[in-house]
């Protein structure tokens, strides 16, 4: 069972906070099945994507063409995995939501309903809400 | 290079204790396929984590996760949590021996 699906079926109600450097930077509420994690540090998620992926936050050209074509070349299989974790929390009933200022960014599982974005991500489990929020915070 | 973790856990909740005495004691070990999605969700967990920590690492950075009122339920146990852990990165130099 993957992470997300297991915390979703594990959590049941409350908050979690993560606060690094004395800032917070995410905020997990979950109640009733549905989880929504609220982005409030831009920098502490795109770090975290970067550390997520293994990719060197190096800003030299040579290193940030490397960086995209690796980026492009592990997309594939990243969505691949997305679309797994997506389709296991909606068959678990389970609704996980990004937000970012106020904003659902994407909507994941058994209440996504995808309208544009299942041509892109080729599943109903995702929806993708505000693609402009998602590019800003580096997804 | 090396780099030290100092974890501080503040878990005002009882309940979190015994939740550990129930694992070291083999009680919540009957649950066979609770244990394995534990372990492999235990273990994905930590590597991104690690992956963040890893990160954060050098730049005395410290990273700090509270709860409240956080419900888990485990099938047939069930806890709630409030308190904070605080997972404080150290960075040290490599010594040359």
């Amino acid at each position: 069972m993957p992470l997300a699906s297991f915390l979703g079926e594990i959590l049941k109600s409350g908050k979690v906070t993560i606060t690094a450097n004395a800032i917070e930077a995410l905020e997990i509420n979950a109640s009733d099945k549905k989880i929504d994690v609220k982005a409030l540090d831009k920098d502490f998620i795109k770090g975290t994507i970067v550390a997520i992926k293994g990719t060197e936050d190096d800003k030299s050209i040579h290193q940030s063409i490397k960086n995209t074509v690796s980026q492009i070349k592990t997309a594939r299989s990243s969505l691949n995995m997305l679309k797994g974790v997506a389709e296991e929390l909606s068959s678990a009933g389970i609704t996980v939501t990004l937000s970012y200022k106020d904003k659902v960014v994407v909507t994941l599982g058994s209440e996504a309903n995808p309208k544009l974005s299942k041509v892109a991500t080729g599943t109903r489990s995702i929806e993708i809400n505000s693609a402009r929020r998602l590019i800003e915070l580096g997804m | 290079m090396e780099i030290t973790v100092n974890v501080y856990v503040h878990l005002m909740s009882n309940t979190f204790l015994g939740y550990n005495f129930l694992i070291n004691n083999g009680v919540l070990m009957s649950e066979s396929k609770i244990d394995k999605t534990v372990s492999s969700a235990s273990h994905n967990m930590a590597e991104t984590v690690l992956a963040i920590m890893d990160r954060l690492a050098g730049k005395e950075s410290d990273l700090k996760l509270s709860f409240e009122n956080l419900t888990l339920d485990l099938g047939k146990f069930k806890t709630t949590l409030n308190g904070s852990i605080v997972l404080d990165i150290v960075y040290a130099k490599e010594t040359k021996p």
